[in-house]
């Protein structure tokens, strides 16, 4: 996956991701449109698909709102990386299969603007800008099946099937 | 094993866990409210052939927007209440019975050594009995809802001890503002937290609540009051707080974290255009009884909006038959219904940019009751005093000759 850098800060929290007045919304599309809205005016509009978010220490602090990692996601976010995450967030990325990294130095050296390849079986962050290369240790395997499921739900439903 | 090692091994039905272990265990409780039955319902739907584990373990709650303040709000609500009929779900709290934290407590719903998950980052204040509770997402909730399983890393526990004696004027809350900027907002990250010592131990059960609510703040996964001297054994860290290093103190924005002692921010001089009695960590009976105490025969300050919320229905019924509901309305407070009120800015009490407010609710990030508007958090004393002052201030210049009988 590769895509366009944006950087934030340490705890963003998820009243900043997703505000208070949206949480009515549920569609990932129309959640989207309103990410990170008062804190980067704009944001969503320059947004392209795979575009990586990098931020700081506790990234999604706070509220357990799904609809901020869902608002992320509608927005066409494909990674967060960040120093560390807030663990309600972290978990809801991986059950909506939202890749989150844990890479301090690649959030410490990659700008914004810089084009980012994301190699998640592998554990590789590469700046393509800077041709500077990060690893990052791989997800262990029960995590990283709802990556590559897309989520706890299209995981939950293929042993469903299977149980059916 | 610590209290939280006990609790989960029981739930996974092994004899013994320790930190960093990843467990699958049966949920106790399932709580879901109003502000992500929608993504919740939503999920479940999207579940092949989806049917509710144990509707008796399931509590649904209406506190977030409470009476219905949208159209869109109320279509939530709708399908919360078709939702509940359809499954049997008959622990049903609908508007106006108060916040879920602490009806869960006050009902008996997050006894001692019971699994508890709730939609919402604060049920780590249901851990007030000595349960294990903490928040997920709509979409692990789902899956509780047709599994009754979830899985955990088994946290580490951090104990706090505060020893010594408060000192008058010096509230609970003051005493986790300074627990909150010791650890930061991730000082706790993933961790279970255990209070103890001589100050801890004497704290009510709604004091309790109040101190595993904020504890979220600094990151915990759970928090939990232990009635016996559990011993040093065990513990990822142990931090020891002395009483007469806390006295009363106001958490300056955007952090909970950040507080200060409050005669340095009173020394500021900052007017305040709404003060919030409002939510689980500070609209309970002694907030009220405290803020009662503070205003009764004064008048809110001109220019100044005093929001009362009540956390729950049986709060606000003994606070007006206590009188302190008639001190406060008197003095110029909105009373409203009890709900999360103005703490997230969802049904109620919305700022203005540019506007700022002191309230006891348990979050004063960016944007948080209002994008532009600025929150300071913490005690009732200190909101109550701050409402007839028009500005922060020192809350004890306030309470003399009003000690409480």
């Amino acid at each position: 996956m590769t895509g366009t850098a944006w950087k934030l800060g340490n705890n963003v929290a998820t009243d900043e991701i997703l505000p208070f007045q949206y949480m009515v919304l549920t569609d990932p599309a129309e959640l989207g449109k309103h990410v990170l809205e008062n804190v980067r005016p704009g944001f969503a509009q320059q947004l392209k698909p795979s575009d990586v978010i990098i931020a700081g220490d506790n990234m999604g602090y706070g509220s357990s709102r799904e609809h901020a990692p869902l608002a992320l996601k509608g927005a066409g976010v494909g990674a967060v990386i960040a120093k560390s995450f807030a663990r309600i967030f972290y978990r809801n990325c991986i059950n909506l299969g939202i890749p989150v990294i844990v890479c301090p130095q690649a959030a410490d050296e990659c700008a914004e603007g810089d084009v980012i390849c994301v190699d998640i079986e592998n554990g590789v962050i590469e700046d393509e800008t800077t041709q500077k290369r990060y690893s990052f240790e791989p997800f262990p395997e029960f995590i990283q099946k709802y990556i590559s499921k897309g989520g706890l739900i299209e995981l939950l439903n293929e042993q469903r099937r299977k149980a059916l | 094993m610590t209290l939280t090692e006990q609790i989960l091994a029981k739930g996974a039905r092994r004899v013994e866990v320790h930190a960093g272990e990843i467990v699958e265990v049966s949920v106790d409780r399932a709580m879901i409210h109003d502000n992500n039955a929608g993504l919740v319902i939503d999920h479940f739907g999207h579940i092949v052939d989806p049917t509710v584990w144990d509707s008796d373990k399931v509590v649904f709650f209406i506190d977030h927007h409470s009476p219905s303040t949208s159209v869109k709000a109320v279509k939530h609500h709708d399908s919360m209440r078709k939702f509940a009929q359809k499954y049997g779900i008959r622990k049903f709290f609908d508007c106006g019975c108060g916040i879920s934290h602490t009806v869960m407590i006050e009902e008996g719903l997050a006894a001692k050594g019971l699994i508890v998950v709730g939609t919402d980052s604060h049920t780590t204040g249901e851990g007030a009995l000595g349960a294990f509770a903490t928040g997920i997402g709509a979409t692990e909730m789902a899956s509780v809802l047709v599994t009754g399983k979830l899985w955990f890393r088994v946290p580490p526990t951090v104990k706090v001890v505060v020893n010594g004696a408060l000192g008058p004027g010096v509230d609970a809350r003051d005493v986790m503002n300074v627990v909150l900027s010791k650890f930061g907002p991730d000082g706790a990250n993933y961790c279970a937290v255990e209070f103890h010592g001589p100050v801890c131990r004497a704290f009510t059960l709604e004091e309790r609540a109040m101190c595993c609510v904020l504890s979220m703040e600094m990151g915990a996964k759970n928090a939990l009051f232990a009635e016996e001297n559990t011993g040093d054994e065990g513990y990822e860290k142990i931090v020891v707080i002395d009483a007469e290093e806390i006295g009363p103190t106001i958490a300056v924005p955007p952090l909970p974290t950040n507080a200060r002692p409050v005669k340095e921010v009173a020394a500021q001089n900052i007017a305040v255009q709404q003060a919030a009695i409002v939510s689980c960590s500070g609209a309970l009976l002694k907030d009220l009884a405290i803020a009662a105490q503070i205003l009764k025969g004064r008048k809110v300050h001109e220019g100044v909006r005093l929001l009362v919320s009540p956390a729950s229905r049986t709060i606000w019924n003994k606070a007006l038959h206590l009188g302190y509901i008639e001190a406060l309305y008197d003095a110029g407070a909105v009373i409203c219904a009890p709900t999360c009120g103005a703490c997230g800015g969802h049904d109620m009490g919305i700022l203005a940019p540019g506007e700022t407010c002191i309230s006891c609710s348990p979050r004063n990030m960016s944007g948080r009751m209002g994008a532009g508007g600025i929150v300071y958090l913490g005690s009732s004393a200190s909101v109550a005093a701050a409402a007839v002052a028009g500005k922060i201030v020192d809350p004890r210049e306030y309470l003399k000759g009003r000690e409480q009988e």
